[in-house]
């Protein structure tokens, strides 16, 4: 079978309409002459390894929402404690469900749209073919990669076999990039927020907005990577910027939380119920973010061969999504120096406040996670001690001046440590070849035959996830939201605690006054029952 | 019952061995329908919920409410 990844699509795909690179230098050079039969033992292994892969990297990063829900319920107070767990746990089946109906297929038919259909090679459509990605599709389902009854007409045999081995483990990898990026706005706007509005944000930012910016800027055929040699290879913007950035929208449009701010305006400090749970919470984010960067990558692929369509020996390596090389072991690297850059410098800025040290240690892999694929250690961590300084200089100027209540600091730690990162990340990365697609149609400069990484690639690509495809959207569903009623909870609902009539208290044994079960066991002491 | 599977001996020639194959289209719009469904359940739910805890603590007064930290019951007399 040929090496389908990430839809690369075969020479027939041309004739189908779909998204095969031409009119470049090496025209639909990928992986044309580099074909392997499932019944191959090498092809096998190669796809039932990379099937494999994705399934345990999915499982890692169960942890990160894990992560988010302890997190969140340990920031919350106690009154609001189960609503707070409630709301973020129900972004996992109504994000799954969606991501179903239309997100898996937004990824591949929106990388054209609607740039390279204006300023790309000729001919190119403005939607690409994903027939494999539709939920009527039956490689949606139990599939053994033979014939397909439905769509024989705009699927190849060779297409069938992959995507049969693979759709469900690499559609189930972006689903849990998509609960992240729904799941880091839950933290920022706990203890006010009506779940109904949050799950409508959830739903558009974890199965629309979000996947929307993945087609574009991190897919190895990405309008953005073509044109602007964008790069963002852990996803720094991809998946933090653009939900530090709705975020923000929706708490521009909602407020702070009563209380908050003094009357002069001086903002007050609401105290975590449990700073444990928030640093364990974060310590499972760590964990479950490893799981994230190695399922940002593709773990082998015949580079030169496949990839690069060259005549001569195979070389396997993994790839970033961008189907550029790199390695489990740089990323190894990255990931821990940028981790432990992050968490020195949260420990200095806050003067070894664990929250933010904890928080410090997030914000610095994602500051770094733009070009981890190739930055060197120090590099990373260097840049990650930086990234770390801006989020939290930045937090709190934005509270004081802007009277913003981000609950968690996820802007700050999502969104404008990941802006600054892709920045960065332009600028040292400059002039490396983005890309493999053999379009040289660089708008700021080309590297290798393809579009080059430079720093106004990345800038604008930042802009466009935090602000237009994250800020501004959700500024406006909330202001709808909240023009019927849907968006904050009432005054009076707010004061009591949002579990307070509907859960309950969520610790009933620490209340002031004794507990049934108590005059229970008092009753059954004193022999009565 | 519509397996689309006489036997496993063949496995390359195999495709959706999931029950009833062709109605793809069918379980899509079901799917859709109950997805809408749920959100319009959980609005509705949200907001009577709420209403109801509004009449509640105009009736027992908003300090009682605060009072019981949660222990909704202790504010009705209920314990």
């Amino acid at each position: 079978m040929q090496l389908g990844h990430f839809g690369l699509a075969s020479s027939r795909a041309s004739k189908r309409g779909d998204n095969t690179p031409r009119g470049g230098r090496k025209q639909g050079r990928i992986h044309n002459e580099g074909e392997l039969k499932i019944s191959d033992g090498l092809g096998s292994l190669t796809v039932i390894f990379t099937e494999f892969y994705y399934w345990v990297t999915v499982v890692f990063m169960f942890l990160i929402h894990v992560g988010f829900c302890v997190y969140e319920v340990g920031a919350s107070r106690r009154k609001n404690i189960q609503h707070t767990l409630m709301k973020n746990t129900m972004v996992i089946p109504l994000v799954t469900v969606t991501f179903f109906y239309f997100g898996w297929w937004i990824y591949f038919a929106f990388v054209n749209f609607p740039m390279l259909a204006w300023f790309g090679p000729e001919d190119t459509p403005m939607f690409a073919s994903a027939a494999f990605a539709v939920p009527w599709s039956e490689l949606m389902g139990t599939h053994m990669g033979g014939s397909v009854t439905v769509q024989t007409d705009s699927l190849t045999a060779d297409d069938t076999m992959y995507w049969a081995r693979i759709n469900g483990v690499f559609w189930a990898a972006f689903l849990l990039f998509s609960w992240t990026t729904a799941s880091i706005i839950s933290g920022a706007v706990i203890e006010r927020i009506k779940t109904q509005a949050f799950l409508i944000i959830a739903v558009m930012v974890g199965s629309g907005t979000w996947i929307i910016d993945a087609a574009w800027g991190w897919s190895w055929n990405g309008w953005m990577v073509q044109l602007w040699g964008f790069h963002d290879a852990y996803a720094s913007s991809v998946v933090h910027g653009i939900a530090g950035g709705s975020a923000l929208g929706v708490l521009c449009v909602l407020g702070p939380r009563l209380g908050k701010f003094a009357a002069d305006g001086t903002p007050r400090d609401i105290p975590q119920n449990n700073p444990w749970f928030v640093t364990v919470g974060l310590f499972l984010i760590y964990t479950g973010f490893w799981g994230f960067y190695a399922a940002c990558n593709i773990p082998i692929i015949d580079f030169t061969t496949v990839v690069m369509g060259q005549e001569g020996e195979s070389f396997f390596t993994a790839t970033n999504i961008y189907l550029t090389p790199t390695s489990l072991s740089a990323i190894t690297f990255n990931f821990l120096m940028s981790l432990s850059g992050g968490l020195l410098a949260g420990y200095v800025l806050s003067r070894g406040d664990p929250f933010w040290s904890y928080s410090g240690g997030l914000a610095g892999v994602i500051t770094t996670s733009a070009g981890n694929d190739l930055y060197h250690p120090v590099e990373a961590m260097i840049i990650a001690m930086a990234g770390v300084w801006v989020a939290y200089k930045l937090h709190y100027w934005v509270e004081r001046r802007f009277k913003i209540d981000d609950a968690v600091g996820a802007v700050a730690v999502h969104g404008y440590a990941g802006f600054f990162g892709t920045v960065v990340a332009g600028f040292m990365l400059w002039g490396y070849p983005s890309n493999v697609t053999g379009n040289e149609i660089g708008w700021f400069g080309n590297a290798g035959g393809v579009a080059a990484i430079n720093p106004i690639g990345n800038f604008l690509g930042a802009a466009l996830f935090f602000g237009g495809l994250g800020f501004l959207p959700c500024w406006v569903v909330a202001k709808i939201l909240n023009g019927m009623g849907w968006l904050r909870v009432p005054r009076e609902v707010e004061l009591a605690g949002l579990d307070t009539h509907d859960y309950g208290d969520a610790f009933p044994y620490f209340a002031y006054r004794d507990t049934k079960m108590e005059e229970i066991d008092r009753q059954l002491a004193k022999g009565q029952h | 019952m519509s397996t689309n599977v006489e036997s496993w001996g063949d496995i390359a020639s195999l495709g959706a061995i999931y029950p009833f194959p062709g109605i793809e289209w069918a379980l899509a719009i079901v799917a859709v329908l109950i997805w809408l469904a749920w959100h319009c359940w959980q609005i509705r739910s949200e907001n009577a919920e709420y209403d109801a805890a509004l009449r509640h603590y105009r009736e027992v007064g908003l300090d009682k409410a605060l009072d019981h930290r949660g222990n909704h019951d202790g504010m009705t007399g209920g314990r």
